[in-house]
This record gives C-alpha cells, sequence and structure tokens, in this order.
C-alpha cells in the first residue's frame, strides 16, 4: 500500500518541476525517534498527531496545537516552542 | 448644572485638547466654561458665538497661562492629581479626591449636588469635561459609574502643582521600645509576592475568564496556593487577606499587566510586565496604588450586613473612598511621623460624610438632583448628611480600619502598631515606600531610585552588577536576601526558580527543571540566566549545578514543537535534494519529499513552481465526495491532515488514484489506531462537498465504529391471507372460526396468518369452499389525475402532493 501522505497515492498527483506549498503547519521534532514513538504511544496526545513524516517528525493537528503542548507539559515533558 | 458626559472615549495617558469636544456641550455649560477665559460679557453671547471666541481665545497658548494664573489652590490640586494619571481620571475617584482636597473649606464644591458637586465645579471652572465612550441620548441621566474625566493638556501643563491642604491630624511621638506590636512589609517582601503570582500565571498558561468576562473564581483560588505554598505568618497589628490572590490578580489587571489573551477566553501576562517587575521598588508601587483605587468590590473588607454591591462590577463608591484615602494619606502633615488612626479617620469622616458613603440606601450619586430646586436639593443633602453620620461607625470607619490592617499593610504602603499603653488604639505610619509612592508625588520629583540605580549599572557594566544576593546551594535551593535587593534582581529570581518560603528578610527558592524550562520558554537565554545567576551569588556555582543547569536546557531543545512552519511538498526526492542543495541552510530536508523552510517566505526561485497552496488552521474548500457506499473521491489534491485521515480510516482503490472506501474493516484499524472514531465524525467526513453524509452510510459507520450490528431492523418470511371480494372479506373478518388464524390486518383484505397453521387454516377454508390462490394479484395502478386545460391556463396552477389542484 502506498504512503497515505505521498501525492503520488491522490488525485491530481504533482508533475516534476511542481511544489506544493503547505503553511502554517504544526511539527514536532525530536532527535530521538524512540521519545517519538513513547509520546505516539499517550493516548492523551495521540489524536493531536496526525502523523509521521520522518522518524524524527511528526505532523500536529494545527487546531489542537495549544492543547497538545500543553499537555505534553503537564506529562512533564519540556518542548521548546517555536511561535513561528 | 447637570452632569453631563461627551460620547468620546479618552484613552488613558493620551494627552487631550478640549476644542473637539466643545460643541458637545449646552449653552449653560459652556458660558460657564468660557467665562475664565472670555471675561464676564460671556453670559451675553449665544452658543455659537461662544463657541467660536472660546475656540480663538484658546488658540492662543497665552490663554491657558491667564486661566492657571486665576486657579486656586484647590483646583491647581485636582488638576495635579489628573496630570498624575496622565490626563484623565475615573469620575468617582476624582469625585472623592476633590472633595477630600476641598477639606478646609467643602463650601467651595458645590454640596448642594451631593457627590457630583465637586466635579460640577470643576466642570463649570473649564477644568475638565466628562467623556463615557458609551452614548447616552439623555445627558441629565448619564450614568456616572463609566465616565471619565479629562483636562485639556496646555492647562495641565500650565498649572503649577499643588499638594493637597494638610489633614487636621496631630503627629504622635512614639519610641519603638513602647509599641507593643508592629507589622510592616518590606518592598521586597511585596514585589516578591506579586512576581510569584505572575510566574503561577505564567506557568498556569494565562488565566481563564468566565462567561461574563471575570477571572474564574477556581483558577484564581488556584494561583492562591502558590501564594499560600510557602507560609508566612502576618504580624499582628496586620491581618490576612481574604482573597490575596483575588486582590493581587485585580492590581495587575488594572495596572495592564494582565490582558485579554488572543483567544479572548483568558487573561494572559502581557509583554511589559516583565519590564515592570524590573522597575524600581517605588515605580511599582506608585503603580499599585493607582491601581487599588480602581479596584471593584470589597477588597478591603466587607462591613457586617453589607450585601454584594452593585459596584461590585463596576466603579462606583468604593473607587471614590479609596481614592480620597490616599489623598488624605497624602495629605499627612509630617510624612515620617506616626498617627493614632481614630483621629485620622475622624479627619475623613469631616471631609467625607454626607457624599460618599457604603452603606446600600445612601446611594453616593442620585441622578433626581437634577430635577430638584436648589432649595429642595440642599435640604435633602442635610438629611442625608445625618444618615451618614449615623452610619460611619458601622460602614465606613470598619471599612478604612481593614484597609490599613490589610490591603496599605500588604501592598507595604503603612506600617501599622499597638501602644504598649493604649492596647485598643492603632497607629499608623507611611513607610518609606508609601511615603514615596503617596506623599513624595505630590511634591518634589522623586530622586532616583534605588532599582534604577542598579539598572543603570548594570547597563553600564554590560550585563548583571554581581553582589551578594543569594547562595545558590548544590541541592539547587537559592537563598535569597530580601533586605537591599535589587528589584530587577528578584524578578529575575523570581522567573528562574519556584518560591518555596518567605520570611521578613530571607526567602528560600528552588532551581527546577521546569523552572528553568519556564524562564527559557518565557525568553531568557540560557547563558543569561548562568551568568545572572553566577553575579547575584558573587562567587561561582558549583559544578553540579552548572552540570544540572546544562542538562535541563538540553531536554528542551530534544523534544521541538514548530507552529505555523511553511513545508514546500515535491514529486520526488530527487527534486526536493537539488531544490535543497540550491537553498542550502534556508531549508531543512524532511521525509522522502518535503523542505522545511526557515521562516514563513518561499524563496524567489521556486515561486514560479507553484501548483498549489494550502492553509492550515483555516476552513478550506471540501476535497472529497462521499457516495452512500462509502466511496470517498478525491476533487483536489487534500493537505496533509486529509490525507493522514483518508489512510487511517479509508482503503486506496487499487485502480483509480484518488479514490477511497470506508469499510468495516478499515473502520476498525482506524478505531485501533486513533483511539476513537472523533477524527472521521469531525475531520474527515465535514470535507465531503455534500455537508450531510448519506443516511445509511452514517448508519452503517455508526456500527462499524461500535463493533455491534444494528439490531433495530427486523426481516422475516410470513404467509398472508388477502381477500379481495368484500363479501368474502366481511365474511373473514366476521368468523368466530377463522379468527384465531388471523394474527393481524396489516391492510384492507390483508391479514398475517401464523406460518404454523397455514395447512390447517388452508383446510379450514377449503371446507367452505374458498380455494385460496397461491400467488397475490398484482397491485392496482395508482390512478394519476389529468387535466387538460386547453384554453384558460388551468395547468398552471400550482397543485398540492397529491395531484390535484388547489384554488
Amino acid at each position: 500500500m502506498s504512503d497515505p501522505l505521498s501525492h503520488s497515492a491522490h488525485a491530481h498527483p504533482l508533475a516534476p518541476g511542481e511544489v506544493v506549498v503547505h503553511r502554517n503547519v504544526v511539527l514536532l521534532e525530536t532527535d530521538d525517534p524512540t521519545l517519538l514513538a513513547e509520546i505516539q504511544q499517550d493516548a492523551r496526545v495521540r489524536s493531536a498527531i496526525v502523523a509521521q513524516l520522518s522518524p524524527q517528525v511528526a505532523l500536529v493537528r494545527r487546531e489542537a496545537a495549544a492543547r497538545f503542548i500543553e499537555i505534553l507539559r503537564k506529562a512533564g515533558h519540556t518542548p521548546k516552542v517555536h511561535e513561528t | 448644572m447637570s452632569f453631563r458626559t461627551i460620547h468620546a472615549n479618552i484613552p488613558r495617558g493620551a494627552p487631550t485638547r478640549f476644542d473637539a469636544y466643545l460643541e458637545w456641550l449646552d449653552a449653560t455649560t459652556l458660558n460657564q466654561m468660557a467665562r475664565p477665559v472670555l471675561g464676564p460679557e460671556t453670559p451675553k453671547l449665544k452658543k455659537p458665538d461662544c463657541l467660536r471666541e472660546l475656540l480663538s481665545a484658546l488658540r492662543d497658548p497665552r490663554a491657558y497661562d491667564a486661566m492657571a494664573g486665576q486657579l486656586d489652590d484647590w483646583s491647581r490640586c485636582g488638576l495635579s492629581l489628573i496630570r498624575r494619571y496622565g490626563g484623565s481620571l475615573p469620575v468617582y475617584e476624582l469625585g472623592g479626591a476633590l472633595w477630600m482636597c476641598a477639606h478646609p473649606d467643602r463650601k467651595r464644591a458645590d454640596p448642594a449636588q451631593g457627590f457630583v458637586g465637586a466635579l460640577l465645579t470643576f466642570q463649570s471652572r473649564g477644568l475638565v469635561l466628562f467623556a463615557n465612550p458609551v452614548f447616552h441620548p439623555s445627558a441629565n441621566t448619564s450614568p456616572v459609574a463609566r465616565s471619565v474625566a479629562f483636562a485639556d493638556a496646555r492647562l495641565l501643563a500650565a498649572a503649577r502643582p499643588c499638594a493637597p491642604p494638610p489633614l487636621p491630624v496631630t503627629p504622635v511621638s512614639v519610641k519603638r521600645e513602647t509599641l507593643r506590636a508592629t507589622a510592616m512589609r518590606g518592598p521586597a517582601e511585596v514585589a516578591l509576592r506579586i512576581s510569584t503570582l505572575v510566574e503561577a500565571i505564567e506557568r498556569e498558561g494565562g488565566l481563564a475568564l468566565t462567561q461574563q468576562g471575570r477571572p474564574n473564581r477556581s483558577a484564581v483560588n488556584r494561583l492562591g496556593k502558590a501564594l499560600t505554598g510557602a507560609k508566612t505568618t502576618i504580624p499582628r497589628p496586620a491581618e490576612p487577606l481574604n482573597d490575596e490572590s483575588g486582590l493581587l490578580t485585580g492590581l495587575l489587571v488594572a495596572a495592564g499587566l494582565l490582558q485579554q489573551g488572543p483567544n479572548q477566553a483568558s487573561l494572559a501576562i502581557s509583554q511589559t510586565t516583565r519590564d515592570h517587575l524590573n522597575e524600581s521598588y517605588e515605580q511599582q508601587t506608585r503603580r499599585w496604588a493607582w491601581s487599588y483605587q480602581t479596584l471593584t468590590g470589597w477588597a478591603e473588607a466587607q462591613p457586617g450586613g453589607a450585601r454584594e454591591p452593585i459596584q461590585l462590577n463596576r466603579p462606583g463608591t468604593l473607587n471614590a473612598l479609596r481614592a480620597a484615602l490616599l489623598v488624605a494619606l497624602a495629605a499627612l502633615p509630617d510624612p515620617t511621623a506616626w498617627y493614632p488612626f481614630p483621629e485620622f479617620a475622624a479627619a475623613m469622616q469631616n471631609a467625607l460624610c454626607g457624599v460618599v458613603s457604603l452603606r446600600p440606601n445612601l446611594e453616593t450619586y442620585d441622578s433626581t438632583f437634577v430635577y430638584m430646586a436648589r432649595r429642595e436639593r440642599l435640604a435633602r443633602f442635610q438629611r442625608q448628611e445625618q444618615l451618614y453620620q449615623a452610619s460611619w461607625s458601622s460602614w465606613e470607619l470598619p471599612w478604612l480600619e481593614a484597609a490599613f490592617r490589610g490591603v496599605l499593610y500588604h501592598l507595604g504602603l503603612v506600617e501599622v502598631a499597638i501602644p504598649a499603653t493604649s492596647p485598643d488604639t492603632l497607629l499608623f505610619r507611611l513607610t518609606d515606600l508609601g511615603r514615596t509612592a503617596i506623599w513624595d508625588v505630590w511634591r518634589a520629583n522623586a530622586g532616583p531610585a534605588e532599582g534604577d540605580a542598579h539598572a543603570r549599572a548594570a547597563t553600564a557594566a554590560g550585563g548583571a552588577v554581581p553582589g551578594n544576593y543569594w547562595v545558590v546551594q548544590p541541592n539547587l535551593d537559592v537563598v535569597v536576601t530580601l533586605n537591599g535587593l535589587p528589584s530587577d534582581r528578584l524578578a529575575f529570581i523570581g522567573r528562574i526558580a519556584a518560591r518555596q518560603s518567605a520570611a521578613q528578610h530571607v526567602a528560600t527558592f528552588r532551581l527546577t527543571r521546569q523552572s528553568i524550562y519556564h524562564a527559557l520558554e518565557s525568553g531568557l537565554a540560557f547563558s543569561t540566566i548562568l551568568d545572572d545567576l553566577t553575579a547575584g551569588a558573587g562567587q561561582p556555582l558549583a559544578p553540579t549545578v552548572v552540570r544540572t543547569l546544562h542538562d535541563w536546557a538540553g531536554y528542551r531543545e530534544r523534544l521541538q514543537v514548530r507552529q505555523a512552519v511553511t513545508l514546500l511538498e515535491f514529486p520526488n526526492s530527487a527534486e526536493r535534494d537539488e531544490t535543497a542543495a540550491q537553498l542550502r541552510s534556508a531549508a531543512a530536508p524532511l521525509g522522502e519529499c518535503f523542505l522545511r523552510l526557515q521562516g514563513p517566505a518561499v524563496p524567489e526561485e521556486i515561486r514560479p513552481r507553484i501548483q498549489r497552496e494550502l492553509h492550515y488552521g483555516f476552513s478550506s474548500a471540501p476535497c472529497l465526495t462521499v457516495s452512500e457506499d462509502g466511496v470517498l473521491t478525491e476533487l483536489r489534491l487534500p493537505n496533509l491532515e486529509i490525507r493522514a485521515h483518508l489512510g487511517h480510516w479509508a482503503e486506496p482503490s487499487a485502480t483509480h488514484p484518488g479514490e477511497w472506501r470506508l469499510t468495516p474493516e478499515s473502520i476498525r484499524a482506524g478505531v485501533r489506531s486513533r483511539g476513537n472514531s472523533d477524527d472521521l465524525w469531525h475531520i474527515l467526513l465535514p470535507q465531503a462537498q455534500d455537508k450531510e453524509t448519506p443516511p445509511l452510510l452514517v448508519i452503517a459507520l455508526g456500527a462499524w465504529t461500535a463493533s455491534t450490528p444494528n439490531t433495530n431492523v427486523s426481516l422475516a418470511t410470513v404467509t398472508v391471507l388477502h381477500v379481495t371480494d368484500p363479501g368474502t372479506l366481511d365474511a373473514v373478518r366476521r368468523s368466530p372460526l377463522l379468527a384465531p388464524f388471523l394474527a393481524h390486518e396489516i391492510g384492507s383484505g390483508t391479514f398475517l396468518i401464523p406460518t404454523e397453521r397455514v395447512a390447517e387454516m388452508e383446510a379450514l377454508l377449503r371446507r367452505f369452499g374458498i380455494e385460496p390462490q397461491r400467488s397475490l394479484p398484482p397491485p392496482k395502478p395508482k390512478r394519476v389525475e389529468t387535466y387538460q386545460s386547453p384554453d384558460i391556463g388551468l395547468g398552471d396552477f400550482p397543485s398540492n402532493r397529491h395531484g390535484r389542484r388547489r384554488w
């Protein structure tokens, strides 16, 4: 099964030379894939993490970002939050 | 003259001129205002002429000098007060202060007008105008509560400052050893509690608001725990506050340091709060004193029998009393001396009695005054004054004493004491901080404060000034000496460490992973934390402390949440890598074919290649169609969130890219991976072009997500007896022999027959000569009425759903 995040799995895929710009995306990044996996196991934040873009990077639902950060902090994590 | 307001929003602290507002005034008010400028001939002028000549005269700066030169001390005193507050002041506060300033000769304010008499006198002298941001068609009944008094900036500049006249109270000579008990809060102690609250709000992520826009009570109580976490004993004769967190929160809001956040549902620490906490203690205290004056509700104590006042959430009598109290303290003859509280209270009573009362049925401002004749008003005022005198000891006096023992002590403005010789008498005096914040501001300019000097020295030195302000212990406790601690150092330590305990001279903080994290998140650089902590200790930190701090800062770097990221998506990894090489450090590769840009701007060379821009966080156009059998068809390339949810909840078509199918298996897999079906209902299905998901599919999804079949429908094989002939039907219905076989008549002439008794019934029918057919007759075609309307166009008339025409 092809990766659902890839444009090729969808209608109107990108032609060579074309680019899609995604603005206002929220990402969770870590240097440790096991830490990311550990966070994804947490039922409180699972609904906010939509997909994994790479072993170290996950896509977070935009509308849930503030609550996501709050829950991470309450869970004892100390995420560095970049506003822009 | 009546209390008349202008419909205008006068921002606090903004220099304002009268010119734009004069035309709003009625002829009488305008004439009275113009008299000091235009001379005694003014009453003969009509309003347009008066306005024109007044505006013309006010263009000459000398007019203001002339006006200022004619002012008496009371007027100058009032203008000094308005200038101190930036040119405008809520009318209740100005009214209370003016009555207090008028105490040597109360006739200067118009007693017949009651509380607003002083305000109206100021208006008639052309010194102030009143403005209300809300329009009131009837000027005579304009509510006082939300109105603001403002003065012309040019007049404020021209008028010489004047302090309030000395209060008739006599200082008492007191030796410290003759006092049984004294209570005073040091500047650092006060600032420490406020900075503790600020840090607690910051760590909570703000202060939640109720739907009415007030701070949520339980959230304020939670903040109270931060203050009471470290027990502080309150020495007698001071008293603990009933609601310290509520008071301090109110002060922060009134000072503009706690403002409505972007989501409107909570209050957040404003950008200027940090700067304020770094200001000198004197500057901070001046701000608290003014904020205290503007608080609504019972901050001091609620006198016995008092209801919740209507002014709980709007300005009113309490603000007038607080403003008068601060003026009375500024009017003490000797700012360093001790005074007996009863004598001070009596002086306030003489100045205010008759115009301000907390007793609910004695309104401070009565709008019906303006409809009475002057003599009637005066008589009513005198009657009320007697009532005020009678109620003073049970209403205002306890409130005033509670203010001294409570708020004024807790804000470090007064020191209270009980003499050994007279244990029932409360003595008070202004603290150094109180003298600077309340007494000095009316007089000479205060000299440079301790905190300012420290800040200047720090700037000159290019960093924190070394000093022995605290000891950082290897167990990460920080013991802080409060005496002589500059305000910016106190703000710094409160920002990076959690307060553990506080006494009069020493406070203990603890460096924790969370406190360092919050300090870094609030914008402090790690190097600043380390350098300033070392400088404040006056010696190098223990290596274990430094290593621990480094570790904590490192933990923060391990996990990063990037908001508002711009991603570029490429057709394949080769194109992505090629572009990444071109952009170098401006972009970082991500996954198979993404690039994360460092900023929001897309590089120029990429722009011509942009096929589509997708914005997250905004409601986007629907990108799917949903059919009843669960087939999702993409209308365009979905954004990453929708793509991910398609992968979670549907199976891709093997033959048609962009087509997905919701199946029982895919839905169950989605529920397993996502924990529940919320994303399906609230994110994926709302992407459908037709907002309503086909009802049968909704039923199916409900069953699949619940993993239990829908059992609300029955499907069974039954036998029916159908009789078409009316005579036979009547016979069957009336037959006692057949009755046990007929379970239910489901339509005219159609009966349900229990399946196990069909053979028995068939035999019975045959016995009576009825031969039942094995198939049901075909249904009769529905009769359709048609109407030909050859000439008169009747066919155009509307018809109802049965095809019949309505006339």
